[in-house]
């Protein structure tokens, strides 16, 4: 997955800003290996319409190796906080991430 | 900058009324302030709205005139605010501002949803529209879905437990039964909390705030002029602060920095501390976020949020009574009606009409209105 790394501190984006936190506003692009941890997630029993046929569904707010976190979906075996999550696909915009070990 | 008294409030029930259109609701808030006030809708020199997604909802906009006109305000500025369920609570900043700089002396602040006549999965996706639409909502995050990570990690951290949310519902839910307002007035015991549907783990349906009709107004006079009405109630401070709106971009999830620093200034304008608040209304959308405010408000130290709501620290007639409205769990949440209602609560409070559920000795309140997952928060200080 491509990141965009501030080139004024080097803080990690999936999606860039206008502006780092640290005032800058150049990124340069980067191939990450989209390997990370979850940082919290949740699974859905209920959703909005646009996902109802996919419940029940998890998902996760992932911090990659780079620093960047991102919510994602989660496929394969439930995960829980701390775990090592891999990226296992990317689908219309959205990140899917699985377990590490799968 | 000029001192601001509250001078009126109204509100409707808040509930599931089928027959009631947006505009008899805001209309019915507001005529009933007016009427507590004694004013008259032509001495109204300026009117605020706050409203969620009216436009989503029941599909109507320009909403602030059409309301006005509803009341009979002719001619004076109208004019709608929308900072998700902090919708009226920042109508009531810029309300407050527009008198405490001297531009007006009386404005009349409203807050108003009509929610129920969305089916519950359309609901959803008009709520999680006050998310990032790019990244989280994408991805198939709700609001009860942002809450619940933002559980998950809270229990991480600091060992919180599932009876620690429960007890939240269990003694908002009390509340509520004492008001004649809310939505859901029933007592609810920990067993049925904890055994409620689940939504989005570890929250179930008692740890979720209600889909809710409703509107609240308040009348706001400057201080100088205050003699003139009944038993005002002085703004003794009041601050509004924003955050990222994406759960993703924030460094911690278990607490909310808009929170702290609208509280931050809102304490010093008014010369107080947290010691110092006698009741309090908070936005518990989510059980979660009720503790999480407890301690970012310093009712209480970082991850005790829980264990002092167990212990009764912010029961009825605990030490720091906490949504004695019975709160948005269990009065409901009209979203873009709840910042202003809590306002009419601790009105009704400070003024001792708050019947059943009145607090002896309350003398300052204070209400804590949160928009989305906190990207926006308006913290008001009141005393009598």
């Amino acid at each position: 997955m491509t990141l965009h790394l501030c080139t004024g501190c080097g803080q990690a984006y999936v999606t860039p800003p206008a502006f780092c936190r640290c005032g800058g506003s150049e990124f340069r692009a980067v191939e990450a290996a989209g390997r990370g941890q979850v940082y919290s997630c949740t699974i859905l029993h209920a959703a909005a319409a646009a996902h109802e046929a996919d419940l029940p569904f998890q998902i996760a707010i992932i911090e990659l190796e780079e620093g960047a976190r991102l919510t994602a979906r989660i496929t394969g075996p439930a995960v829980a906080i701390g775990d090592a999550v891999r990226l296992a696909g990317e689908r219309e915009g959205v990140h899917f991430f699985t377990a590490a070990t799968t | 900058m000029r001192s601001v008294s509250i001078v009126g409030m109204g509100k409707t029930p808040f509930g599931a009324f089928p027959d009631q259109s947006i505009l008899d609701l805001a209309v019915g808030a507001g005529r009933k302030c007016l009427k507590d006030s004694n004013v008259a809708p032509s001495q109204v020199e300026a009117f605020y709205l706050g409203n969620f997604a009216g436009p989503s909802f029941v599909g109507q906009n320009h909403l602030a005139p059409y309301v006005a006109a509803g009341l009979g305000i002719d001619g004076a500025p109208a004019t709608r605010f929308e900072a998700a369920c902090a919708s009226s609570g920042a109508a009531f900043f810029h309300a407050w501002m527009a008198i405490a700089g001297g531009m007006y002396d009386l404005v009349l602040v409203a807050g108003v949803e009509k929610m129920t006549s969305q089916p519950l999965a359309r609901v959803t996706e008009i709520l999680a529209s006050a998310g990032d639409l790019g990244g989280e909502v994408k991805a198939g995050a709700t609001f009860p879905a942002m809450f619940a990570m933002i559980a998950q990690r809270y229990m991480h951290q600091f060992g919180a437990t599932r009876e620690h949310l429960a007890a939240v519902a269990v003694k908002n839910h009390a509340n509520g039964a004492k008001n004649p307002d809310a939505h859901l007035r029933k007592t609810i015991t920990l067993e049925q909390a904890l055994a409620g549907r689940p939504i989005a783990d570890p929250l179930t349906i008692y740890d979720c705030s209600l889909v809710s009709d409703g509107a609240a107004a308040v009348l706001l006079a400057a201080t100088e002029r205050a003699g003139e009405f009944r038993k005002p109630i002085r703004v003794l401070g009041v601050a509004q602060a924003s955050d990222r709106l994406a759960l993703a971009d924030k460094e911690d999830i278990t607490t909310f920095p808009a929170v702290r620093a609208a509280a931050r200034q809102a304490y010093a304008m008014a010369g107080a501390g947290p010691a110092d608040i006698d009741i309090a209304e908070l936005h518990d959308c989510f059980t979660i976020a009720e503790i999480i405010a407890m301690e970012d408000l310093g009712f209480v130290p970082r991850g005790e949020g829980g264990p002092a709501t167990a212990a009764g620290f912010s029961a009825l007639h605990g030490e720091k009574p906490i949504n004695t409205s019975g709160g948005l769990k269990s009065k409901g949440h009209p979203v873009g009606a709840t910042g202003v209602g809590q306002l009419c609560d601790l009105v009704l409070q400070l003024r001792c009409e708050a019947g059943e559920r009145q607090v002896p000795s309350a003398n300052v309140g204070l209400a804590q209105n949160l928009g989305g997952s906190g990207a926006t928060c308006v913290v008001t200080i009141l005393g009598r």
